[in-house]
């Protein structure tokens, strides 16, 4: 090709725009041998997904595993915020974030005595698993911001369980805490939600109540 | 159809043509693969998890639950084939049954089984399904001719037991054996590896139990007393060291260790690794963090890295231990969940503190969570690499022990799961594929065999050990002179037991507000016992139990799971106490067909059905010749899994064909590579319902035809992939351009 271009008789008019043309012609073929070497190079690889984890020395993911199972944690914590409450599945964490602080927090449960018994009451008693870690900031501590609400749009308000110590008024940075919260539901589908000023719905973890 | 058979070609799965590809097909290997395919496993076992327990959220463990069987194929039906754990990791290396030592994971002596001449050699596999395998000598003065009792078998090989790893040397293949913590266990906060923090703990040959004067055939390291100093346990994990020699197959033959015999000179291993060194030298076994010789280290280029890579965590990170004696690696992640790959140190986790001691799916998640994503972003992965997850054996999916989080009826998917016999019985159920027939059982070996007496009562614990049934007491008590002639004295219990006396749990508190007594202790086959206490009426009982978890004790004396009960009356209505409660006593269990004062029935007693097996714990593979999100629902186990290894690195072709006692390293016992019950005839390795995307690369159609995988046809666009579309088109397109300047050149030189 560049013998070619050599040979090429230099003239004026329409023989410069055929210069112009042979010059496009370079570009072109300078552009496929970049996209040659660049598809050589990744070859095999998947993009790195921006938010998965990062292994200094080793390549990337190959491209046979799904792209949204490489960063496992990003469908597990979501975010809440008063604007937009998160909903999730009961044992999932949520990061809460506020102007003030964020906190994680995690509901588990409810855990339901009574079943496997010859009679299932239509209502048993609930006890939710509240963790909360990882604050920035002063963040609130108070049972009673947390309310659940079940199919039949029946508030529940659960109680602190008796016996276990105090949970802090206040979570600072670097503390964690758990405690249980209790309430007696109906069976069936339910969400736990936190309004840590006592109005504004910032997470929620469906859940159910099944006794049988 | 026509099909081209491209006898022992590999045919890329990415082919660029203009016209539709014939079908091609290969000679396919027993896994469906073409020999060579799979270049490189990784094994990482984990410990004592049921399939429900482990892959239906009971533990709230998403990444082994959820994320890993979506890159690859979740096996369903995969069984350890025996209890406790030692005789798994045996049996997976070498293909040899239990015996009571290794059931009860030699917790008596590191002692020699027998010389080779105990291995059974007369015959072949058609004439003695035996064939092949050790017979303990200490079964001659039982009278079953088997199942003698713990302490009297041992737990090391004899030089004529060949495992996949000598395999592997005579086939010129690479392999290594990491753990955590052997060798040196890193604390939190150093920032460079920490050798020997507990000498003479893991000091003998291929980091085996005691000091390097350990020798099963003339000073066997005593596995339960006189320990070296700073040593608490062989069997257990320490704060400082969390290894345990169980669980690690090598040092327990001597086929890979060598021997030095009481009355001769050295004997030597089998072989030797083919690229040099010894088996049990750093190179082959190694601390799983080494900077050196350790697993990230290796993973750098696919030329560093082995064949076969075993990687066993330690008691914490494999699931086992509840709650961690030491690090559960909790501190190793970023705020936002994912591994922190350089703090303290690089590629340490161990050096991290941790920010809690839970253990169980919990741990074994975090374990995963590092280290798997090194694995499948290394080259050697993507160059034919298989990652094999799985677990020794199945322990009940309800809370038994502590170290399941849950009570399996707190979940749908696994609410028929109770905490009874039947329930029971499953966990310690076999499985295989014969002849391409599912069945529910496994050879059992010289050792531990089955039978019953004339009511039918199981006589002898089994590969299942009787871990999770109790026996009938008459055979279980220990006076000799009321023992039964058909009770074997000793034995017949294997690791069970009798049904269990009473028990107080001081920690159980309660008031007249509620039916619902907070019990940590309690466990779900505490169901039915009787409770008695300060304020608790006459005639209640232990209702329904509910534990759950995880909890995150910031110690390691904390609780794991948060236990309650519900308190019933006789009919089992819910029974209030009539004030506060502070400790309970529950009542001794029993037979329920003959009952002593005081007892109630034992939900986890009956004499009459075997225990055959390990249980189904469920197995995740991934690999690029597998496609995600797949399931198998094959009975596959241990003995499946060696032959599958066999098949897959070929060992058949190694040049070891010395004599042994039985077989030869690299024929084993059939002539086709496959060592102990491996060789079952009709055994089933994975096929192609795991490796279900034979070809590699993008998953494109094929079929079975006769003795070829055949890959059909796909669309242009399927089989046409960036690297080699890229430089067609740049091809076509510097084509283009040359007969565009010709065609110029010809109209100018016409013009001029």
């Amino acid at each position: 090709m560049s013998s070619l271009v050599r040979n090429a008789p230099a003239r004026s008019g329409p023989a410069s725009a055929i210069t112009a043309e042979v010059r496009v012609g370079r570009l072109a073929a300078f552009v496929m041998l970049i996209l040659v070497v660049l598809a050589l190079a990744g070859c095999g690889s998947a993009p790195h997904h921006p938010a998965a984890s990062k292994a200094k020395h080793f390549g990337g993911y190959p491209s046979f595993l799904p792209r949204n199972t490489l960063n496992y944690h990003s469908d597990t914590v979501l975010t809440g915020t008063v604007q937009r409450p998160a909903l999730t599945s009961q044992g999932d964490g949520v990061e809460v974030k506020t102007p003030a602080w964020s906190v994680l927090i995690t509901v588990t449960g409810p855990q339901v005595p009574g079943e496997g018994l010859p009679y299932q009451a239509p209502t048993t008693t609930c006890t939710w698993v509240v963790t909360m870690s990882d604050a920035t900031g002063s963040v609130p501590v108070s049972p009673s911001d947390f309310s659940s609400i079940d199919d039949f749009n029946h508030v529940y308000w659960p109680t602190f369980v008796a016996g276990q110590p105090q949970p802090p008024k206040i979570l600072r940075p670097g503390m964690k805490l758990s405690f249980e919260l209790r309430a007696v539901e109906a069976i069936g589908e339910g969400l736990m939600r936190w309004a840590p000023d006592g109005n504004n719905i910032v997470a929620k973890w469906d859940f159910v109540v099944e006794n049988d | 159809m026509g099909v081209l058979a491209l006898v022992g070609v590999g045919v890329p799965v990415s082919i660029a043509s203009a016209a539709p590809a014939p079908p091609q097909a290969v000679t396919i290997s027993s896994t469906g693969l073409k020999p060579g395919a799979i270049k490189h496993v990784w094994l990482i076992i984990l410990e004592n998890k049921s399939f429900d327990a482990t892959f239906t959220g009971l533990n709230q463990n998403s990444y082994l639950w959820k994320t890993l069987p979506a890159q690859g194929v979740l096996l369903k039906n995969y069984y350890g084939t025996g209890h406790s754990s030692q005789d798994n990791y045996l049996a997976m290396v070498s293909g040899q049954a239990p015996n009571e030592d290794t059931q009860e994971d030699c917790a008596i002596s590191d002692k020699l089984i027998g010389p080779n001449s105990d291995i059974v050699s007369k015959g072949n596999l058609r004439t003695d399904a035996n064939f092949g395998q050790m017979d303990s000598p200490a079964n001659a003065s039982q009278p079953s001719g088997a199942n003698a009792p713990l302490g009297q078998n041992g737990c090391t090989y004899p030089t004529d037991v060949p495992t996949l790893f000598n395999q592997l040397n005579a086939a010129g293949e690479s392999w290594k054996g990491y753990a955590q913590d052997i060798g040196g266990a890193q604390t939190p906060g150093s920032t460079s590896f920490v050798p020997d923090t507990v000498p003479n703990r893991e000091a003998a040959t291929c980091a085996g139990p005691g000091t390097a004067a350990n020798n099963p055939d003339t000073n066997p390291t005593s596995m339960s007393s006189n320990f070296p100093a700073g040593v608490t346990t062989f069997t257990s994990a320490q704060a400082n060291d969390q290894y345990v020699a169980k669980h690690f197959p090598f040092p327990w033959f001597e086929g890979l260790t060598g021997a030095v015999n009481a009355s001769g000179p050295d004997t030597p291993p089998l072989n030797e690794p083919s690229n040099g060194g010894t088996n049990c030298d750093a190179n082959h076994i190694a601390n799983l963090d080494s900077p050196t010789v350790g697993l990230v280290h290796d993973l750098q280029s696919a030329a560093t890295t082995p064949a076969f890579s075993w990687i066993t965590p330690n008691n914490c990170s494999d699931a086992h231990d509840a709650v961690c004696h030491g690090n559960n690696l909790s501190g190793a992640f970023n705020s936002n969940g994912t591994p922190n790959y350089n703090s303290p140190t690089p590629f340490d986790p161990e050096t991290t503190s941790p920010v809690n001691f839970t253990g169980g799916l919990y741990a074994s998640d975090l374990f995963l969570e590092y280290y798997i994503p090194l694995i499948e972003q290394s080259p050697a992965f993507k160059q034919g690499g298989l990652i094999d997850v799985t677990f020794d054996e199945a322990f009940p999916a309800f809370t038994y022990t502590g170290n399941s989080f849950n009570n399996a009826n707190d979940f749908g998917p696994t609410s028929s799961d109770q905490p009874n016999f039947t329930s029971s019985i499953i966990s310690d159920t076999a499985g295989e594929n014969l002849f391409g027939r599912n069945v529910h059982f496994e050879p059992t070996g010289p050792n531990s065999t089955l039978g019953t007496n004339a009511q039918g009562d199981q006589l002898y614990p089994g590969p299942g050990n009787n871990a999770f049934v109790d026996r009938p007491p008459v055979c279980t008590q220990t006076t000799p002179a009321l023992v039964p002639a058909d009770c074997v004295p000793g034995i017949v219990r294997g690791g069970a037991g009798s049904p269990p006396g009473a028990r107080t749990d001081a920690g159980a508190t309660g008031s007249s507000a509620s039916n619902v007594i907070a019990d940590n202790s309690i466990v779900a086959d505490d169901t039915g016992r009787q409770v008695t206490g300060t304020n608790i009426p006459a005639n209640s009982f232990v209702g329904a139990v509910s534990d759950i978890g995880p909890n995150f004790p910031t110690t390691s004396s904390g609780a794991a799971d948060t236990g309650s009960f519900q308190l019933v009356d006789q009919n089992g209505n819910a029974a209030d106490p009539t004030g506060p409660v502070s400790g309970i006593t529950l009542s001794a269990e029993g037979d329920p067909s003959d009952l002593a004062a005081g007892q109630t029935p034992d939900p986890l007693f009956n004499a009459t059905l075997p225990t055959t097996g390990g249980g189904d714990t469920g197995s995740v593979l991934i690999s690029p010749f597998i496609r995600p999100g797949t399931v198998s629902d094959v009975y596959y186990n241990h003995y499946s899994w060696l032959a599958t290894m066999e098949d897959i690195f070929n060992v058949k072709s190694g040049h070891d064909r010395t004599k042994l006692a039985a077989g030869t390293v690299s024929g084993g016992l059939d002539g086709q590579g496959h060592l102990g019950y491996a060789a079952q005839p009709g055994l089933r390795p994975f096929g192609l319902d795991v490796f279900n995307n034979p070809f590699g690369g993008r998953p494109g159609p094929f079929q079975l035809d006769a003795f070829n995988v055949v890959q059909l046809p796909q669309p242009l666009w399927q089989r046409m992939s960036l690297a080699v579309a890229t430089p067609l088109l740049a091809l076509t397109a510097g084509a283009g351009y040359l007969w565009y300047l010709r065609r110029r050149r010809t109209a100018l030189s016409g013009r001029s």
